[in-house]
């Protein structure tokens, strides 16, 4: 038994706007601020060459820790690198990982997810098991196994990456369908007709991907903290590639020298990368979380 | 004197005016229902009242507990007032009882920090209200959890907990509701039996005609966000005066034989409030005046009150 | 195909390892005619519920047989001829409709097991809501836009777009608001007629079937405890439960009436 809902509560809005198709959305939301920031990001990175003002991987041992000047606008750091080449140089890496990270593990974890969820029992047991397995392994020295199997190279630590974050999209993807798998318009959907496959599809799928899109942002954070988290044990990213997580960190002991440079301005590109992801996530989530909170 | 007193109480929610210009108060000793269908703004009354409004919300006009203000007092303050001498019990009762304390000790808890009693004498005391709840085997009942509780039960529970800080007004938000039919009238009559002849007061928030007729000494009827008609519950109930609440009264039995009785049309979205009466629309005596001047409640000598052009007392 | 015809359906859930299995539905039987209504009553947990869900093959019998004319659908692939012949109505029509979707989309939807163009849809549509007293201007709305009366009034738009010879009604106006419950019984008696449907009406709301009924089965704890004609039953209950139900709407035979308001209110400090 229900009572009759108040709408006055749950409706906060006035007279609605007319409706607009999901693939429209979607598509509006990439079309936005967040959208052209992303790809102003991308294409600075893939332009590198022609923005940076030295070369990335040649140290000049008599120009170490500069401060930013005209000739190196950022500085230079504690071997005598460009900070502004590099930064500009570290996105391609970066954004390569987290980007590929996140989609890859969200293509992997959202079905995965749907399938625990919908199906239940002892699929869903089976699976659960296994996502805490995969959150149970230490994730460096996991990496540090895999690369010594798979070889040291930008797909493997994407790949790595992604396998971390395929439990998040499992559990949380579950955790929308699995209230709405009884719902009565899923009941209804079945009484006339849908089969298992087109139910997901149209009715499940759409409402899972609110809090996938939200995660985003998260896993880019994360992804990048992964790598420069196994580029400083050497691993994924040999120095002296330029990527963000490690320029920070070799440049993090000059902070307290008042030689902020080397750490800040990549600090700041990772900054801007995760901040725009995230408000590119929750545009994508406002696109699909329409028709009310529910 | 009065315990609760609302006057000119207006809540806007949204861009909506949910709440237009209600009033009403309520003595030690009374049953007030607020009865109301969906978008009525009872429910947004109600949580004016314990300031639990969404995020948001712009109220107008005064409310007091005991002549005073809540609007002038603290938060703190009203914090302390909600916990205590305002209580609340709401419809979705396994939900509003924490799932991980046995019931028996939610009910002390609360015992023990309104009168700071020992452990123990909260204990005995909280067995002591599951049973006046009509809970069968009190003692063991309190060391259970609420899921063991059926959706009776746990109401019963959690009348139990509200009324275990002795508070001098108790809110309830359709309490009934979520339960089986069956079940329902013994809640309401343990209610009625909890309220009858004490000074405490009730104000009962529901869209179930049989409860105010059961339990209630004085009603408030609302429609889109405004009182329609307001008085003793014997009075309006039996001598209802608005088109509203006649045609309301009529639909419930559904019409013993033949054709079955409702109002036709829908109540107005949020957003779409007329500008006039909102039951304009929808009424079977409305007249031009009706759909440009919104009426006022007006009321004759036995407190009972009326908001309509066409029908006076 | 006349006839809906239910035997001997039983329903266990599985409680797992740990747990019992519960009997949900024990030894149902019923027919379901044409032009007919045939009302099951009971409260949570009478196994109501799980009739439905097995009549609708939403759920798998344990046992027992489901026929629609001649052939058993209780187990197996359900015959899509089966799924259009028996549609649904919920009892809270805000969660019938997938809240991400707008009506126009989920009436579309509906259309699924009939193979139309998408113009004779919106056609059938157009009619469809005409026949419950709507109009397009629904179509472009989110379910939560429109008032609860009026989703309901979609909902049933949606269980006839089959074009079904049966439907079940589950629990139609109890989520509804008391001023328009009458309007959705008008409705549902006048596409009864209309459409010469069989009603298998769940409700624990005794005016209800009052209101629709022409046989009643009452069940408690997933059995039948009386059965019988409508009039029959309800102006001379045989089992105490029924008298319960009907006491708790003021409609039991003065053994325990509605109390009235107290005779003389208390004085007021």
């Amino acid at each position: 038994m229900t009572t009759p809902v108040d709408p006055t509560i749950r409706v906060a809005s006035n007279e609605p706007d007319p409706p607009v198709g999901l693939g429209r959305r979607l598509r509006s939301a990439i079309v936005s601020v967040p959208g052209f920031f992303l790809g102003a990001l991308l294409l600075v990175s893939l332009l590198a060459p022609l923005i940076a003002t030295h070369d990335p991987l040649t140290p000049n041992p008599l120009a170490k820790l500069l401060p930013p000047s005209s000739e190196h606008i950022f500085g230079t750091d504690p071997f005598g690198f460009d900070v502004f080449s590099r930064t500009i140089y570290a996105g391609r890496l970066d954004l390569t990982v987290a980007l590929g990270s996140v989609l890859l593990g969200a293509a992997i974890g959202v079905p995965v997810g749907v399938a625990a969820g919908y199906l239940g029992g002892t699929v869903d047991s089976v699976l659960m098991r296994l996502t805490e397995v995969i959150q149970a392994f230490p994730p460096i020295l996991f990496a540090m196994l895999v690369f010594a199997g798979a070889g040291n190279n930008v797909a493997t630590l994407i790949g790595i990456i992604a396998f971390f974050n395929v439990p998040v999209y499992v559990r949380m993807v579950r955790a929308v369908i699995q209230p709405i798998r009884d719902a009565s318009y899923v009941r209804a959907a079945r009484a006339m007709g849908h089969g298992h496959m087109s139910l997901i599809w149209k009715h499940l799928l759409p409402n899972s991907l609110v809090p996938v899109f939200a995660q985003f942002a998260v896993s880019s954070g994360f992804a990048i903290q992964m790598v420069a988290g196994l580029s400083f044990l050497g691993l994924g990213v040999e120095f002296p590639r330029p990527e963000w997580g490690s320029m920070i960190s070799a440049g993090a002991n000059q902070i307290v020298f008042g030689q902020w440079w080397p750490s800040i301005f990549p600090g700041i590109a990772v900054f801007l990368a995760a901040l725009t992801l995230n408000a590119l996530g929750q545009r994508l989530r406002k696109a699909v979380l329409v028709g009310g909170p529910r | 004197m009065t315990v609760l007193d609302v006057a000119g109480l207006s809540v806007r929610l949204g861009g909506n005016d949910v709440v237009n210009d209600v009033s009403f108060s309520v003595a030690p000793g009374r049953r007030l229902g607020i009865l109301g269908e969906s978008g009525s703004g009872k429910t947004v009354t109600a949580l004016s009242i314990v300031d639990m409004l969404p995020d948001g919300a712009e109220t107008r006009g005064e409310i007091s507990f005991e002549n005073r203000q809540l609007n002038s007092m603290s938060s703190h303050e009203r914090r302390r007032l909600r916990g205590g001498s305002i209580a609340m019990v709401f419809q979705d009762a396994v939900a509003a009882l924490n799932p991980v304390i046995r019931i028996g000790d939610q009910i002390a808890d609360v015992y023990r920090r309104h009168t700071g009693a020992t452990k123990r004498a909260a204990h005995t005391r909280a067995v002591e209200l599951l049973g006046e709840m009509g809970i069968p085997v009190p003692a063991e009942r309190a060391r259970d959890y609420p899921h063991h509780f059926s959706g009776g039960m746990a109401q019963r529970a959690l009348l139990a907990l509200a009324l275990a800080g002795s508070p001098r007004l108790l809110i309830a938000d359709e309490p009934t509701s979520g339960l089986d039919t069956t079940v329902q009238a013994a809640v309401v009559d343990l209610i009625r039996g909890l309220f009858q002849g004490s000074q405490r007061a009730l104000v009962i928030i529901t869209h179930d005609v049989s409860v105010v007729e059961r339990l209630c000494t004085d009603v408030v009827v609302m429609y889109a966000g405004m009182v329609m008609e307001a008085g003793p519950a014997r009075e309006v109930l039996h001598q209802p005066a608005n088109p509203y609440t006649q045609r309301l009264l009529g639909s419930v039995e559904l019409g013993a034989s033949g054709k079955p009785a409702y109002i036709p049309g829908y109540a107005p979205q949020p957003w779409a409030l007329p500008q006039g009466c909102p039951f304009a629309d929808r009424c079977h005596l409305v007249e031009d005046r009706c759909r440009v001047e919104r009426p006022a409640l007006d009321f004759d000598d036995q407190g009972h009150g009326v908001a309509c052009h066409v029908v006076r007392l | 195909m006349s006839v809906l015809a239910v035997d001997g359906l039983r329903k266990v859930f599985s409680g797992g390892r740990a747990r019992k299995d519960v009997v949900a539905v024990d030894d149902f039987s019923c027919e379901v005619h044409r032009h007919h209504t045939l009302a099951l009553v009971g409260e949570s947990g009478s196994g109501t519920t799980t009739v439905a869900l097995l009549i609708l093959r939403l759920l798998s019998p344990t046992a027992g047989a489901i026929r629609l004319g001649q052939e058993d659908v209780s187990q197996g692939r359900v015959p899509v001829e089966y799924r259009r012949a028996v549609q649904i109505v919920f009892q809270n029509p805000l969660g019938a409709f997938n809240p991400r979707l707008t009506i126009g989309t989920s009436l579309h939807d509906a259309f699924r097991l009939r193979d139309l163009t998408r113009k004779e849809r919106a056609a059938e549509i157009a009619e469809l809501l005409d026949s419950v007293g709507l109009d397009g201007t629904v179509l472009g709305r989110y379910p939560t836009q429109v008032s609860g009366g009026q989703l309901q009034r979609i909902g049933i738009a949606r269980a006839l777009a089959t074009r079904p010879s049966f439907l079940v009604l589950d629990e139609p106006t109890s989520a509804l608001d008391m001023s328009i419950r009458g309007q959705i019984v008008e409705l549902l008696a006048t596409t009864q007629r209309e459409r010469g449907l069989g009603l298998l009406l769940i409700s624990h709301d005794m005016r209800v079937v009052r209101a629709m009924a022409d046989t009643v089965m009452v069940m408690y704890r997933g059995t039948v405890v009386e059965e019988g004609e409508a009039g029959q039953v309800l102006a001379k209950p045989s089992h105490s439960y029924t008298q319960d139900l009907l006491d708790a709407v003021g409609m039991g035979n003065g053994a325990h009436a509605t109390p009235q308001p107290d005779p003389k209110p208390e004085t007021s400090l």
